[in-house]
């Protein structure tokens, strides 16, 4: 799974902070970006991205 | 901190993402004096976005839906006083009531009690169902486990989503709404109408241009009498008719309250040491110099984080630009800009449905756009926004 924040689109609502914790932050401009992409389960990112307020996290799944 | 001395006690009331980010807000600015937080809630401050969306699915993240990590506020020092109201001030003494008797002194107080759902007298029946927190998504939970149909009073976006999670679970879905489409008063007709065939693609029945006069029972189920005469039966019934910012208890205590608590662009209340963030206030928003109480998530968390640094001393003023956003049937419905009032309506559906983009302007000039499944669009229509609607 490849994991992408796309800065343009976020605007630091901080929903995947909670929703996979560990795997996004926020920077000091408010912009997530992810620290530690094994920190949650892919179903916790999956969960992250669908909730995000401005569709910024971007899921690509590897190939199975 | 320089700024915080003198202050040795703060007490903020309310405990959804606005207190969240206050309490916070006030410790990451160093502020070590006294923290409390009041609230209702038996539990720490979650994720209210998801109560309507991920919550009500068969196997809800509760445990993902908290704003902070387990302990978060013991290791910060922040006192949490659960299950727990304020129900008067003295703003004269500096202290307020709780509902469990105590009092506490404050230097500075800050009210973030948000609201509470409305239900019309006429619609009020037992069993009847309101969403807003995290119990009313489990009772709401429980209730769609074997349920067949639902009505849904209110075709905002409470009712959409629940509509939106209800349908998913095979669950047969009545919407009633009012106006003569759904999200009249805040997207316009034209547009309403396109929110509406959504739902109605999706299996949704909307039924347009119809009040609700009555709630009652009928054995197991409920039966809704409608103003034209006709009868909705459903065993499920939830009314999202909005709500109502919680201020009673400011009653007599000297602050303004005028459809919501009102401050000035620094969160401050006409009352030395009170201010007033997220749902229940009514602040000055410079970006459009007007007095504005909004209910969206960003806003609150903005607002919340604003006020801790208004609490210490630093007068920002707070301009966000207004954003909310919903997803129904799996599409992201999404809010930029404000606009009261508008003049034009153009709406461009030129990519693939479901999609569309819906560009407001007054006097010509862009003043809010919604979209539906064009997350772009909206991103674009905010760096637009951000650059003419500043005022001064």
């Amino acid at each position: 799974m490849r994991i992408q924040v796309d800065e343009d689109l976020c605007i630091g609502s901080a929903n995947c902070v909670n929703l996979a914790r560990g795997v996004f932050e926020l920077d000091d401009e408010e912009i997530a970006f992810v620290a530690d992409p094994t920190a949650a389960s892919p179903e916790e990112i999956r969960q992250a991205a669908k909730a995000c307020p401005t569709a910024a996290i971007v899921i690509e799944e590897d190939e199975e | 901190m320089a700024r915080s001395a003198g202050i040795e006690s703060i007490v903020v009331v309310g405990g959804g993402v606005a207190a969240d980010r206050c309490v916070h807000g006030l410790r990451d600015a160093g502020y070590g004096g006294r923290l409390v937080m009041v609230t209702r809630e038996d539990v720490a401050p979650y994720d209210r976005t998801l109560v309507s969306k991920d919550l009500l699915e068969p196997d809800p993240p509760v445990d993902r839906a908290f704003l902070q990590p387990a302990g978060a506020y013991e290791e910060r020092g922040i006192e949490v006083r659960h299950g727990t109201t304020a129900t008067a001030l003295d703003a004269g003494e500096r202290r307020v009531t709780l509902s469990d008797g105590d009092t506490l002194a404050y230097d500075r107080l800050v009210i973030c009690t948000g609201g509470e759902p409305v239900v019309p007298e006429t619609l009020r029946c037992p069993g009847i169902l309101v969403l807003r927190e995290m119990g009313h998504a489990e009772a709401m939970r429980a209730a769609l486990d074997g349920c067949r149909r639902i009505a849904i009073v209110g075709g905002g976006f409470i009712g959409g989503e629940v509509a939106s999670a209800a349908v998913a679970r095979g669950v047969e879905v009545t919407v009633i709404e009012a106006l003569e489409q759904p999200l009249e008063r805040v997207v316009g007709a034209e547009v309403g109408a396109r929110v509406a065939e959504l739902h109605r693609s999706h299996g949704v029945e909307v039924l347009t241009g119809a009040a609700a006069a009555a709630i009652g029972r009928d054995g197991e189920g409920f039966e809704i009498a409608l103003a034209g005469g006709r009868t909705v039966t459903a065993d499920v019934v939830l009314v999202g008719a909005g709500m109502r910012p919680v201020t009673d208890w400011l009653a007599g205590s000297g602050v303004r309250v005028d459809g919501g608590v009102v401050t000035d662009s620094a969160c401050r209340t006409d009352v030395p040491g009170v201010l007033a963030a997220g749902d229940c206030a009514r602040w000055l928003n410079p970006r459009y110099g007007a007095l504005m109480r909004v209910e969206h998530w960003d806003t609150a968390r903005r607002h919340g984080a604003a006020a801790a640094a208004a609490a210490l001393g630093d007068d920002t003023p707070f301009a966000p630009l207004p954003f909310f956003w919903s997803d129904q049937h799996g599409v992201k419905l999404q809010s930029v800009g404000y606009a009261p009032v508008w003049d034009e309506v153009e709406i461009d559906e030129t990519d693939p449905a479901p999609g569309f983009v819906a560009r407001y302007r007054l006097d010509g000039r862009l003043v809010g756009v919604f979209a539906a499944g064009r997350p772009r669009a909206i991103g674009l229509a905010r760096k637009e926004l951000q650059a003419t609607s500043t005022e001064v």
